[in-house]
């Protein structure tokens, strides 16, 4: 099953990445995972995605900085954030900050599939 | 795209401001319909529902584990009916004790004493004097009800996102301020904001079923996963996780259970000089 929609995955700890873009390019969505966040935002720079997946605390350069990133690119572009530090007010933050969904860690492959097809669903009604 | 609660004391209009944001939103709204909800839901009668939380605590009301167990079943409906989208909730039964799902806008209406003594005395048709003395009643019994269901006092402004003053403002503002919070993305549900309602509707229903044998039993509980906090006697331990087990079967939602038991110490102790 193949789609046009184009999705960042980013995450500083490798083995999540992969899993992520495992089970999201099964669905078959095309993926780009990258585990240094700096990168990640060189890339978003580069070109827009239709869909970002973001941790949240990384070294650095945080999931809410990619979140404005990705938002200042493209406002028509999804970003959800994941965390395994979930709590109220960072779930409130996150969406202030135009975020898509938030997602605590460690979540049931459900739970992403069927946000990353909500966030599809979304900017389909929009086109 | 969220869920509004409304705390008030009786005659702070908190009704008439309920049914004006559900108006102007186009939420459901709800108060004590939660009753025939939980009533229909667990086959309790809505009298004994009703009667469970209609009065503070006392030494000659409803039996203690009894009361407990029906304000569990009307928390565990309550929590249920708040995974529904669009809802303005103006009842009563343990809304507080819902805490840390961002998609719930808590609010509370503070309205001066005079005006909710006026507004007693209309609607009864009595005295100012006998409206004053029943409501200051009823606020005491409110006090001792939210210290026995939450441990805390539900005036705690740090429990809510927003405290209303209405002596301050007119209905139709609180109404609107209401109505304009509510919209903002913080209150979007998320996937996370939805599991955490999900695992408190679980733990209720668990703990709800446990009460009989353990008035002080403690459930959590995380995706699927159910951690049951109880205590009994050491040679009791293997009896009382079979006795848990069969009490929580087939409640939906259970993926794995586990029991922890504590060494109960008042009934050793008990036990021991007996």
């Amino acid at each position: 099953m193949e789609n046009d929609y184009e999705v960042l995955v980013v995450d500083d700890e490798r083995i999540v990445g992969k899993q992520l873009k495992s089970a999201l390019s099964k669905d078959g969505y095309k993926v780009e995972a990258y585990e240094v966040p700096a990168e990640a935002i060189k890339r978003l720079d580069e070109k827009s995605f239709d869909i970002v997946v973001t941790d949240i605390r990384m070294d650095i350069v945080d999931g809410i900085e990619i979140l404005e990133h990705a938002m200042n690119k493209s406002n028509r572009t999804k970003v959800i954030m994941i965390t395994g530090f979930a709590m109220m007010e960072l779930a409130r933050h996150a969406m202030d900050k135009g975020a898509f969904d938030f997602i605590a860690k460690p979540f049931k492959p459900d739970d992403l599939r069927s946000s990353v097809a909500r966030a599809v669903k979304t900017i389909q009604q929009a086109n | 795209m969220s869920v509004i609660t409304i705390s008030r004391a009786p005659y702070s209009m908190g009704k008439i401001i309920a049914e004006g944001v559900s108006g102007q939103l186009g939420y459901k709204c709800v108060g004590n319909e939660i009753f025939a909800m939980a009533s229909k839901e667990f086959g309790i009668p809505e009298t004994q529902l009703h009667r469970a939380i209609a009065h503070a605590p006392s030494f000659w009301g409803m039996l203690f584990v009894r009361r407990l167990k029906h304000i569990s079943y009307l928390q565990a409906a309550l929590v249920k009916f708040f995974l529904n989208d669009n809802i303005v909730y103006y009842g009563p039964a343990g809304h507080l004790l819902i805490q840390g799902v961002s998609h719930i806008l808590k609010v509370c209406i503070q309205a001066n004493i005079d005006d909710r003594v006026h507004l007693k005395a209309k609607t009864e048709d009595i005295s100012k004097k006998e409206a004053l003395r029943k409501l200051l009643k009823e606020d005491l019994d409110r006090k001792k009800w939210s210290r026995f269901i939450y441990k805390i006092e539900d005036s705690e402004k740090s429990l809510y996102d927003l405290v209303i003053d209405t002596g301050r403002t007119s209905i139709e503002d609180v109404v609107k301020n209401i109505s304009s919070e509510a919209l903002l993305n913080r209150y979007w549900r998320t996937t996370y904001s939805v599991n955490c309602l999900k695992n408190i509707a679980l733990a209720y229903s668990v703990k709800a079923s446990l009460l009989d044998v353990d008035r002080d039993v403690n459930v959590r509980a995380s995706i699927g996963n159910v951690f049951i906090h109880t205590r009994a006697l050491q040679r009791e331990r293997e009896k009382r996780i079979a006795v848990v087990k069969k009490a929580t079967q087939g409640i939906e939602g259970i993926e794995n259970l586990e029991v922890i038991i504590t060494e109960d110490i008042f009934a050793k102790y008990v036990e021991t000089y007996r």
